[in-house]
């Protein structure tokens, strides 16, 4: 795949409110220093995430968006340690 | 029940406050192919062989493949939605199955997700699919009988605790029906059961669902269901599944019977899997290491010592023959249980069922895994039996025979006739000792063949209303000794007297 050609990978960062430049290339940097490699970032926006960050980098996905809090929720409520006992 | 909605908002309210998400951080490939319930995924250079991935979609995925660019998954679900350059995520888990107490009585699918609409199954403890079975140390002889309750298997091919005896036979002789028999006698006797279904039509599935709820079998029952619609993966790994539950009771010092129905379905969808996985296809166009998928799985049906909890598997696997032919699955399955018995198709017609053929069915364990009085009383039938099998052409001669060949001809004739058996209507170990020392002998001499079962049908009835005691003794003994045996001379001959054709 073209992620990681040489020294330079692409992220892409998806939040659900647009990010100001600012904050991106704050955000460049950080991975930039973490990866040791130079980032070439690509910006989306989807509302569905509710809120925070999602960020797809080399095989890795970072993702604090309430949107995915909610799935890990609902999937604990459904299971044995947060079912409802005796309801 | 009152439902005080402040109670129950309450609770979610403390449940959603014990909850703290946990991980943020997924390793993720992207799909590069995706067809035939395969799909190739890059990326994931952590996966482990055999591990579980999810799909964008949902859909759950098993590690089978792992080479230099890319890995091999197999869907265990459906392939709707799944996209090309879509993620996939690790799940740091082997593929595993719940297991427990709560699984009794359920019917689950290959990946234990209940599918009898009563709701989830509620357990903690899981298990992966694929364990290595005990080491030589840890395992006990097999020495304990597991009553079948069918005059033929328990005389002459009998089956313990512990064991696998294989089930095999051409379409329609009968190799369902022994196991679903064999689980419905397991009533009260301490074992618990687990049928997996694999490969058949649902429809089948449900009668026998609804056969062992009507014999109330299920009461101690787990059925693992792979239909014919499931995905070939979802076949493969159905066994393993019903394995893993039954071994959770294992290790509770338990003794479980599982039967495996059939593996030569689950042969099939392990090859349609190799093939499209682009494995190289062997014999048959089964992939090489088909026999290690038949001999991982047997070999966990095992006796542990008591040390290890003293508790049992015993396996009854069913292989299907084409027309009698004992091909390339028939022989793997046979050279790795602890002896088979043989159905056939002839015996079925002719109206002999359950159909065995004592000749070529065998137990490995044999005597060791019989009650004393059932080991001395079924000692002569299977030679009687032989001896008539080889005079059985000369029968067409009639009159022209000596005396001596005209008595094993009609002693064999009614041993034949008294194995018969319906479905449905396993017998217990005293009542199979006393018709069969009856047969052996000699007080059914003078009853014509075709009232045999008559004399049987009535003689346990006499038993069972006037001299039940006699049965209490042979089962807490386990053995004839002289005093039983005179009682039962006397009960025999009483009959006899009064037994009106």
């Amino acid at each position: 795949m073209a992620e990681t050609v040489g020294s330079v990978t692409h992220a892409k960062v998806i939040t659900a409110t647009i990010i100001s430049l600012d904050k991106q290339n704050e955000i460049k940097e950080q991975l930039e220093k973490v990866l040791n490699k130079s980032v070439i970032l690509e910006v989306l926006e989807d509302k569905s995430l509710i809120g925070g960050l999602k960020i797809i980098v080399d095989g890795l996905v970072i993702d604090k968006t309430i949107k995915n809090d909610l799935e890990e929720l609902k999937k604990y409520l459904y299971s044995v340690e947060g079912d409802m006992n005796g309801i | 029940m009152e439902f005080k909605t402040e109670k129950i908002s309450e609770q979610i309210r403390k449940s959603i406050s014990d909850f703290s998400p946990k991980a943020h951080v997924f390793e993720v490939g992207t799909v590069i192919a995706l067809g035939d319930g395969i799909v190739r995924v890059s990326g994931l250079e952590n996966a482990m062989s055999g591990e579980l991935l999810e799909f964008e979609t949902g859909a759950l995925g098993m590690v089978l493949n792992l080479e230099e660019d890319n890995i091999g998954v197999v869907l265990l679900g459906h392939e709707d939605g799944i996209k090309e350059g879509g993620i996939v995520k690790l799940t740091g888990k082997m593929v595993e199955v719940p297991t427990g107490d709560a699984l009794i009585g359920r019917v689950v699918n290959a990946l234990g997700e209940p599918v009898d609409n009563r709701g989830p199954i509620r357990t903690n403890t899981r298990r992966p699919i694929e364990r290595e079975a005990s080491g030589v140390i840890t395992r006990k002889e097999v020495s304990v009988p597991l009553q079948t309750g069918i005059k033929a298997i328990d005389s002459m091919v009998p089956i313990g605790r512990g064991q696998r005896e294989l089930i095999i036979g051409d379409r329609q002789t009968g190799k369902t029906a022994i196991c679903i028999d064999t689980i419905i006698n397991q009533k009260g006797k301490d074992v618990l059961c687990v049928y997996v279904a694999i490969g058949q039509k649902a429809s089948t599935v449900a009668h026998i669902v609804k056969t062992l709820t009507d014999f109330d079998a299920m009461k101690y029952s787990c059925v693992v269901v792979a239909t014919a619609s499931d995905t070939a993966p979802l076949q493969y790994m159905a066994p393993y599944s019903g394995c893993a539950i039954a071994e959770e009771w294992l290790e509770q010092g338990k003794d479980v019977l599982i039967v495996y129905d059939d593996l030569s379905k689950h042969a099939v969808a392990y090859r349609a899997m190799s093939l499209l996985l682009k494995r190289p296809p062997g014999r048959e166009a089964y992939p090489g290491d088909v026999f290690y998928l038949h001999s991982r799985l047997l070999e966990r049906a095992v006796r542990l010592d008591d040390a290890y909890g003293g508790g049992s598997i015993t396996a009854l696997p069913i292989i299907e023959t084409q027309a009698g032919d004992i091909s390339y699955i028939p022989t793997n399955v046979i050279s790795i249980t602890d002896g088979q018995i043989y159905l056939e198709a002839e015996l079925f017609n002719s109206g002999i069922r359950p159909a065995i053929n004592a000749g070529l069915s065998v137990s490995r364990v044999g005597g060791t895994a019989q009650n004393k009085f059932m080991k001395k009383i079924s000692g002569p039938i299977r030679l009687e039996l032989a001896q008539y099998r080889e005079l059985a052409s000369f029968a067409q001669f009639g009159s022209d025979l000596d005396k001596d060949t005209l008595d094993r001809l009609e002693q064999g004739k009614r041993i034949t006739e008294i194995l018969k058996q319906p479905q449905y209507k396993p017998l217990s170990a005293p009542h199979q000792g006393i018709i069969l020392y009856a047969v052996t002998n000699k007080y059914l001499k003078d009853i014509p063949v075709d009232k045999v079962l008559q004399y049987e049908a009535q003689l346990f009835d006499f038993i069972d209303l006037e001299h039940s005691y006699i049965l209490e003794d042979l089962r807490l003994r386990k053995e004839l000794t002289e005093e039983i045996e005179q009682k039962l001379i006397e009960i025999l001959k009483e009959f006899g007297k009064n037994f009106i054709i």
